[in-house]
């Protein structure tokens, strides 16, 4: 962006002062224009050793903002200024140097750092069973909003049961002493750390301590403030108190994590609670003036300009019979002036239709790193590594960092971690594990075996010696219904996980958020009641988070917007077309 | 693993972005000062922590800054290297710098904004600029650079990180590492530990001795509490103490010597302290090739400037192909600038890269100058140290014999007469001469521009002349009485020109459009002749046999010298041909011989007496060598 319009001066200029939020529509330049008021302040700053925090939600946005950065400054944004996510801010500028204080974790072997785990680790279960099965303190936590408890343990039958399940005061006690066990004990979720921060913030013996860190930190900038959870609304309160002046920026209707209890009526009450001065990007740059007017009339706000410079195409309407997989040669022929397709869903299972491209889990990934690993590329060979490092630190319950890949922290060298990787799969591979003519039971036997003796072989690293000893007793079972089925029937695509064949790429609405395309194939299923993916549940009401699904999976595209239904009635049909679409 | 390719943008004489590609192994740099070879070598130095002339620090006058009016210095430096070839351990080792593709990168960025006296830079691995460098991955390459001017006896000194000292810890690293874990000695540390005790205790070495007076002296003027204590001994009993206490002797030759025979350093010579020196260093370097051994490195890089630097020339010879055998066998690349043709001639073509900088830096490597493998073997053969000129002149002229070489000179100060003094010889600018002993053009001048349709490839951006002669056949048929034909001899002249047999003649049209090559080709018949067709020049010619015949009071000798004194400019061709045709006869008989009389020839020109006429062939390839522009003279024959 060359020219600023106004109001984008208008934020580039604000006072740092004041609490402000930036209400950018899609396709405002947002991150442009954060990234220029950034470099302006960090210029102008004269408040050294303090700096300002820029938080996202993301570590493919906080990528993204500091090349832009970079461009703007000449140089990476260096010390006393610093861009994180939201939760890594937490967890190592608030939380890691005082934990224990909360936790009573003692420390082990010198130091006191929290060991993060995701819900794939299962250790420290309650006392009594709930539903049926003790659950693990990693699978679960509280909830500030409902103060309840909310559970993910990875299979969404159980989730359901457990979370609609009444909690007797019994079973609450348990919960919440399992919790205190697995803190004391140095562990902590991602969830549970915003937990640790609010109960810091309240202890008056820590006063000093975050009066410190308000200082240091004068002003944070949050980018996708809708985003923000219960929790982390209240540190901000928290945060205000102490006098950190705040920077949101984002659009209230563009908050499409419910699931991640992210409520935009909180945000927006915090807003007006702490007197946020409101600064508006009302242009759209990204898309023709139809598609933009569409996105407004979804939620029956007020209609916004869209790019001029951009032929306006009507938003198009493609009917399927069974499956919108039927669609895909239609969609090529519409879209192949276009470079940058993509279709979009609510979830994975709509996704999985068009293509065979979904994910690996457990022990399918050992087997691929396997495959990969013999293949003889040095870019597979790296995957395989990654993978492998993966799952094995999941298996063991290693505290990684991201980097290494996923090298656990006790280990200080990185490439003696990845060199010991590949090892393992050389070890592996050698064993016969690459084989894909194997039956997914004949693999686990031999992968089995051979892991199980992993922990005596010569290359393992003194410093995870001990960690590997769950391994001797390690139990791989064949996926599910795949027991006689050869390992090549799953794994023979290519591992380079590239779009092979198909121009097209295939990904749900999250997983789009902020992105810009050519062209947007927006699907919805076939039935209503599936979280929200039908585009009747995206219609009925304008304030929900349905609507907002299709306003930001509709809002990506510069040129094109396609929907695609299954086959309309008349009544449907006019519905559509009054909102705007032409039928194909 | 090896270093691809290096683009260099902002830094020293790069004011364009610059990129040369290196290949395995030994590459050779060649070009003249101010060309920029330093200038890579610099670059590449920046990019890694040397281990033996530490790590090179950005300077302000680093930031490039033209010559023109008003030039500012570069706002930035960027240095980007590019590694190819990687195995499976390189790739695993290296992941970050390689991302999503199969080489892998590294770049350097500096800004022009001081702050405490240093430049704010950073480096970084991979396409994009994403996690900070990891120092453990950049320490797996190992960078050493030898300067131009070295001490070599300073560095084999002993003393605190001497060569010695290194070397010997690298060897001995992985006892090293075991003893210190258990906690105990290594077996030198006890041995000298030893030593030391026994001298000390011993009563025969009078140590003992002065250790006592000594303290005793300590003590009567400090008194028992603030007195020290002191021990005599070899050194401290620790492994590196101890190895850098170690030093270097030589004998002169391989003969057997007592140990007592080998001398120290400082009397040794120059030049082979040198190549001590650039040994140690290959002995470390080959350490880590070795698995088990050394410390672990993934691709070693050693730089030197200027190798021949006091070297005599077979040594120099030694050098290099020592350095191009063990860059192949040992995987270490080996970067090198030099001036020496000794050096250029004793590596093979492949491994040359040449840079220029006219108005930009440009570095052309000759193995992607299209020629076809014959040449490329032809000329590895061929390229000796005379012919090596070629990759250091400013402009070449190639010519066919010793002839030529020796008289073109003289010809090049009459054609440039006119620029005045300074701009009159070849010299002037920095034009050689080279005898390619034959007709082989065709894969000599391949270097400076695509010589055939097929042969295509980059150019060496220097110009290069050919001369070449007609040759056309040396008897014709003619029709006599009786509807027979004989053979007559043919003394080409303007009124009877032949196309000439020369195969190298083939080659004038494709090389006529290059940029930096021309071949020229005589208009008549070979060197001598046509000299001899234009002007009078046959006065002087004939003189010059006649004073050089050995028979000086017999008839050919006094012959020659009436004919000299003819007004053959007067003369029309085919009488003057005649002339040129038995001058020739006369130089190419037993009692001359070309050699000779191009030497006569030229002592005679060089007096720079009386009017000569340059032939226009031969002027043209003058005036195209030293990069003049002249309109071509009209043919002014007669």
């Amino acid at each position: 962006m060359i020219k600023l319009t106004d109001e984008q001066k208008a934020y580039i200029g604000a006072p740092i002062d004041q609490h402000v939020y930036l209400n950018a529509c899609p396709g405002s330049g947002k991150t442009e224009v954060v990234a220029a008021m950034v470099a302006k302040v960090v210029e102008e700053w004269t408040s050294f050793p303090s700096g300002i925090a820029v938080l996202t939600f993301s570590n493919s946005a906080t990528d993204e903002l500091k090349t832009r950065l970079v461009r703007y400054l000449g140089e990476p944004l260096a010390f006393p200024h610093l861009v994180s996510t939201f939760d890594s801010f937490v967890h190592s500028r608030m939380v890691a140097s005082i934990a224990s204080e909360v936790t009573e974790f003692p420390g082990k072997d010198g130091g006191n750092r929290i060991r993060i785990l995701e819900n794939k680790a299962d250790i420290f279960h309650t006392r009594k069973k709930i539903c049926g099965r003790s659950v693990s303190a990693c699978k679960y936590n509280y909830d500030l909003e409902t103060k309840g408890f909310t559970f993910s343990t990875g299979e969404r039958t159980r989730d359901k049961q457990l979370n609609d399940a009444p909690i007797t005061n019994v079973a609450r006690e348990d919960l919440i002493n399992t919790k205190k066990r697995f803190w004391a004990a140095g562990f902590a979720t991602y969830k549970d750390v915003d937990m640790i921060a609010l109960a810091a913030l309240q202890r008056p013996a820590l006063t000093g301590y975050f009066q410190r860190l308000a200082k240091r930190f004068p002003l944070i900038i949050v980018d996708e403030c809708q985003d923000l959870s219960a929790e982390q609304l209240a540190m901000v309160r928290k945060l205000h108190g102490l006098g950190v002046k705040f920077h949101f920026i984002g659009d209230l209707n563009q908050s499409i994590y419910g699931f991640r209890k992210s409520n935009p009526g909180n945000v927006k009450a915090l807003l007006a609670e702490l007197g946020f001065a409101e600064l508006p990007l009302t242009a759209n740059w990204r898309s023709g003036q139809s598609i933009v007017d569409l996105c407004s009339d979804l939620l029956r706000i007020k209609r916004i300009s869209g790019n001029p410079e951009i032929a306006s195409v009507k938003p198009l309407l493609l009917q399927y019979a069974k499956c919108p997989s039927e669609l895909i040669p239609k969609i090529i022929e519409l879209t192949n002036v276009y470079e940058e397709v993509v279709v979009v869903a609510r979830g994975h299972s709509t996704l999985q239709r068009f293509c065979r491209g979904d994910s690996f889990k457990g022990v399918e990934v050992l087997a691929l790193a396997c495959v990969a690993a013999s293949n003889g590329s040095n870019k597979e060979l790296n995957v395989a590594v990654a993978l492998f490092a993966e799952w094995l630190a999941d298996k063991l319950s290693l505290q990684v960092t991201r980097s290494g890949p996923h090298c656990p922290v006790a280990i200080e060298s990185k490439l003696a971690w990845r060199k010991f990787i590949h090892h393992c799969l050389k070890h592996l591979v050698n064993a016969g594990a690459a084989d894909t003519n194997l039956t997914w039971k004949e693999w686990a036997a031999v992968a089995k075996k051979t892991m199980r003796n992993l922990p005596d072989q010569a290359f393992v690293l003194d410093e995870i010696s001990g960690d590997l000893e769950p391994l001797r007793v390690l139990e791989l079972r064949s996926p599910a219904k795949q027991g006689d089925i050869a390992l090549s029937v799953r794994l023979n695509q290519a591992v380079a996980q590239q779009p092979v064949a198909d121009v097209l790429r295939y990904e749900t609405i999250h997983q789009v958020k902020g992105e810009t395309h050519d062209a947007t194939v927006v699907v919805s299923s076939l039935q209503k009641g599936i979280h929200l993916s039908h585009w009747k549940e995206w219609l009925a009401d304008p304030a929900s988070e349905g609507a907002r699904f299709a306003y930001v999976a509709s809002s990506r595209p510069r040129h094109m917007l396609i929907w695609a239904v299954k086959k309309l009635k008349a009544d449907e049909k006019e519905t559509l077309t009054r909102l705007g679409f032409e039928l194909v | 693993m090896y270093l691809r390719t290096l683009d260099i943008h902002g830094f020293k004489c790069f004011g364009e972005p610059f990129t040369i590609e290196f290949h395995d192994g030994l590459n050779v740099l060649v070009g003249e000062n101010g060309a920029g070879k330093t200038g890579v070598i610099a670059a590449v130095r920046q990019l890694f922590n040397d281990s033996e002339s530490g790590k090179r620090l950005i300077n302000e006058r680093d930031f490039h800054r033209g010559f023109h009016e008003a030039a500012v210095a570069a706002q930035r430096i960027d240095i980007r290297a590019t590694f190819s070839d990687l195995d499976e351990n390189d790739a695993i080792a290296f992941r970050d710098w390689c991302g999503n593709e199969d080489e892998a990168k590294l770049t350097f960025t500096a800004l022009n904004l001081e702050s405490r006296g240093r430049f704010k830079s950073q480096l970084y691995g991979g396409y994009a600029r994403a996690t900070a460098l990891e120092t453990e991955t950049l320490d797996l390459i190992h960078c050493i650079y030898l300067p131009p001017l070295r001490d070599a006896e300073t560095k084999l000194r002993d003393g605190r990180q001497s060569r010695l000292a290194r070397l010997l810890k690298a060897l001995c690293r992985k006892e090293l590492d075991t003893a210190r874990k258990k906690g105990k000695p290594h077996p030198l540390e006890e041995r000298v530990g030893a030593f030391n005790q026994e001298l000390a205790a011993s009563d025969d070495y009078a140590i003992k001795q002065a250790n006592e007076r000594i303290g005793n002296s300590l003590r009567a003027a400090l008194g028992m509490h603030l007195s020290q204590n002191t021990h005599i001994q070899f050194s401290e009993v620790s492994f590196s103490r101890i190895v850098e206490g170690l030093r270097l002797l030589y004998f002169p030759s391989l003969a057997a010597a007592d140990a007592t025979q080998f001398r120290s350093l400082e009397e040794n010579s120059l030049g082979y302290n040198n190549l001590l020196y650039i040994a140690s260093i290959l002995a470390e370097l080959t350490l880590e090739v070795e698995e088990e051994r050394g410390e672990e490195t993934y691709l070693r890089l050693l730089l030197i400037e200027e190798p021949e630097a006091h070297l005599h020339p077979q040594l120099q010879i030694r050098l290099l192909k020592h350095l191009s055998t063990v860059a192949k066998e040992k995987s270490i690349q080996v970067i090198v600038t030099t001036h020496s043709t000794v050096i250029s001639s004793a590596v093979s073509v492949d491994e040359i890269i040449h840079l220029s900088n006219k108005c930009t830096p440009v570095a052309i490597p000759l193995r992607t100058c299209g020629l076809p493998e014959p040449s490329r073997k032809f000329i590895d053969r061929w390229l000796d140290v005379t012919k090596s000129n070629l990759l250091f002149s400013k402009g070449s002229i190639l010519v066919e014999g010793i002839a030529e070489a020796m008289v073109i000179p003289e010809l090049a100060r009459r054609v440039l007469a006119q620029y005045g003094d300074g701009e009159n010889t070849l010299e002037d600018y920095g034009v050689s001469v080279i005898n390619l002993g034959g007709i082989y053009f065709k894969h000599f001048m391949q270097l400076f521009c695509d010589v055939t349709d097929e042969s295509a490839g980059e150019n060496v951006p220097v110009r290069c002349a050919g001369l070449t002669d007609k040759d056309p056949p040396k008897t014709i048929k003619i029709d006599v009485d009786g509807g027979k034909q004989m053979a007559v001899e043919y003394t080409p002249n303007d009124d009877d020109l032949r196309d000439g047999e020369n195969h190298a003649l083939a080659y004038i049209a494709k090389i006529g459009e290059s940029q930096f090559g021309r071949l020229y080709a005589g208009k008549y018949k070979t060197f001598e002749y046509d000299i001899a067709m234009e002007g009078a020049n046959l006065q002087m010619m004939l003189s010059v046999a006649a004073d050089i015949w050995p028979a000086q009071a017999g008839t050919v000798a006094t012959e020659l010298r009436e004919k000299a004194k003819l007004t053959f400019d007067k003369m029309k061709s085919p009488e003057r041909a005649g002339h040129a045709a038995e001058l020739l006869y006369r130089i190419d008989s037993t009692s001359i011989g070309k050699g000779i009389y191009a030497q006569a020839f030229a002592e005679e020109l060089e007096k720079q007496e009386g009017e000569f006429v340059v032939p226009a062939y031969i002027r043209d390839a003058i005036l195209w060598a030293c990069g003049l522009e002249e309109p071509p003279l009209n043919d002014q024959a007669d």
